[in-house]
């Protein structure tokens, strides 16, 4: 488990430097240029990624419940 | 009843109670998840009790999503179709309904999802809602996959793991 948790955690550190590499390289040139559609675009891809509130508290209640 | 804990399905469960009171669901449990199983199409997950009864289930297989039509498409390579993890179905006893086991059931199946990666990847979970149990799905952080068919839904997976890692670093602060 604890591989697997770390496996997880490894591969969220990876997606989040590829989403950073695929954004700031490939699409924009840095996050001041952008513009309002841009960083529309840029809030949605990171609204995308970040933990949803009811899903963790959710978590919480399951591993109260049903343990780890 | 006594306490209830999720297993993955054997032909040692007792599904012959099981009712949902969807007849389709109840049928799909004692007809084809054993086969599905077998035939590796998809895996069944139960919620039961020490004596195997069963009283909620889901399924979980691979899929895929059209590359053009996943809203993240820009973040992959452009591969005709990306990677995808299917609850096929889930479905709970109606005599257990109220008491906080659906969300048990798709919390579980995130779980064992998130434990899946280990050794296959898949970009995003994926379930096709009926009408109404798309806001039940929507509560959690899932989304239409395009407007044109709002009850095709996904959710992430690094959403739902980042979710799961916020919990672990609540409980380590």
């Amino acid at each position: 488990m604890e591989a697997t948790e770390k496996l997880s955690s490894d591969v969220s550190k990876d997606n989040q430097k590829r989403r950073e590499h695929v954004k700031l390289s490939h699409k924009y040139n840095s996050v001041d240029n952008f513009n309002t559609e841009q960083m529309e675009e840029f809030m949605e891809i990171m609204e995308d990624t970040k933990p949803n509130e009811k899903l963790t508290k959710a978590f919480a209640r399951y591993e109260e419940r049903f343990g780890g | 009843m006594g306490e209830l804990h999720f297993e993955a399905l054997t032909k040692g469960h007792k599904t012959d109670s099981f009712d949902c009171g969807v007849h389709k669901l109840n049928y799909y449990l004692k007809t084809h998840t054993l086969d599905n199983s077998k035939n590796n199409v998809g895996r069944a997950y139960v919620l039961t009790n020490d004596d195997k009864e069963v009283y909620g289930f889901y399924t979980l297989n691979n899929h895929v999503v059209n590359y053009d039509a996943y809203p993240q498409k820009d973040d992959y390579p452009p591969y005709p179709t990306l990677p995808s993890l299917l609850i096929g179905r889930l479905a709970i006893d109606k005599n257990i309904r109220g008491q906080g086991y659906w969300e048990a059931l798709l919390i579980n199946a995130f779980k064992t999802a998130s434990k899946s990666l280990e050794y296959s990847a898949f970009v995003c979970i994926r379930v096709d809602a009926k009408k109404d149990s798309k806001s039940f799905y929507e509560n959690y952080g899932f989304k239409a996959l395009n407007s044109s068919d709002p009850l095709k839904l996904y959710i992430p997976t690094e959403k739902v793991i980042n979710s799961l890692r916020a919990l672990k670093v609540n409980v380590e602060d």
